[in-house]
């Protein structure tokens, strides 16, 4: 935070990490039923978790090369404790 | 008039009132976290993530707000009114990241943290709260995703390690007080407004953290009781007031002029 001083020790490492990402989700299991508007294909990379919009993921189809967003939310909640536990 | 399910206007609970203030201004410094370190980003898919939990932060106040808005708080008041010992933030975000996996640990664990208690609220019979509470949820899922995507990436480096696990022992046990007394009274599962007691809410946050392990491949030094602060407030989740510096980058600079 800019309030405090200690944010000017936090330093950026270059390269990488963009490519490193696209490897961490392009197998999620959440992307399975995913497949590109334009060829059908389901030979596709994340490009980023966050697309133009928070609701989008960015995917890459890496046989007919285009760009595309998906829509994100499908009901699928992080763990939640129940009653039941 | 007392609380009634689904009828604005009607007086809320104050416990789950206070809950609710609770993860709204958790959310609001959150948002504000996001948005002084965006920059800091490792690449652009960073800045995009970083901006978009941003925003979806914002709107989970903000959602909050016009919930205790109707009823009976004044929005305005509640958005850029109050002073910095009224906003309940998680203490775990009163002091700034030392590192970008300080970042990384810090921002994990508050909207883990903020999850969990709002996950309490699902079954919640006002459906205005339940529907909140499973958007928290629908969006906080992929901000973990992310996390956990950066966990895989800092648990290849020994430094880079070595500096998560310095930052979690030393932010979890704080992180943790927001959860409140391992024991003693419940009175929101006791009314029936939260139908999960918070002692199951606070362990599965417990174990939910440890799980970073596995993505980390690195130990994590885990405390399952911590001694709650003097002045540890139950009302705010908090102890003490957020501090100045971060009170001056969350507060409304020209309330006056907002409309």
């Amino acid at each position: 935070m800019p309030t405090d001083e200690r944010v000017d020790r936090i330093g950026r490492e270059t390269g990488g990490y963009a490519t490193r990402h696209r490897q961490l989700h392009t197998d999620d299991p959440d992307f399975k039923d995913v497949s590109c508007p334009d060829c059908k294909s389901d030979d596709l990379e994340v490009i980023s978790l966050f697309g133009g919009a928070t609701s989008e993921v960015m995917f890459r189809c890496r046989t007919c090369k285009t760009s595309f967003n998906w829509i994100k939310w499908r009901g699928k909640l992080p763990p939640v404790p129940s009653v039941d536990d | 008039m007392a609380y009634i399910p689904g009828n604005t206007g009607t007086k809320l609970d104050k416990n789950f009132e206070n809950d609710l203030l609770a993860i709204a201004d958790t959310r609001l410094v959150l948002g504000n976290w996001y948005a002084e370190c965006v920059m800091n980003g490792r690449s652009l898919p960073d800045f995009a993530a970083i901006l978009g939990m941003c925003t979806s932060n914002y709107g989970h106040t903000r959602a909050i707000y016009q919930f205790l808005a109707a009823h009976g708080h004044d929005y305005a008041h509640l958005e850029r009114g109050r002073d910095a010992a009224a906003i309940c933030s998680m203490n775990v975000l009163d002091e700034a990241p030392a590192g970008w996996e300080d970042f990384i640990v810090s921002t994990w664990l508050t909207e883990l943290a903020t999850w969990m208690l709002a996950s309490g609220f699902l079954k919640h019979e006002d459906r205005a709260i339940a529907g909140i509470a499973k958007k928290i949820g629908e969006e906080t899922y992929f901000h973990l995703k992310y996390a956990q995507g950066w966990f895989q990436i800092i648990g290849e480096g020994k430094k880079q390690s070595e500096l998560f696990q310095k930052s979690f022992a030393k932010r979890f046990p704080i992180a943790l007080q927001w959860f409140g007394p391992a024991t003693g009274k419940d009175p929101l599962h006791d009314a029936g407004i939260r139908d999960v007691p918070l002692k199951k809410l606070r362990d599965a946050f417990i174990k939910e953290a440890s799980n970073a392990e596995k993505i980390l491949g690195a130990k994590l030094k885990q405390e399952k009781s911590v001694k709650l602060e003097k002045d540890w407030r139950r009302d705010a989740r908090r102890f003490g007031p957020i501090p100045d510096g971060l009170f001056e980058v969350v507060r409304f600079k020209d309330a006056e002029i907002a409309h």
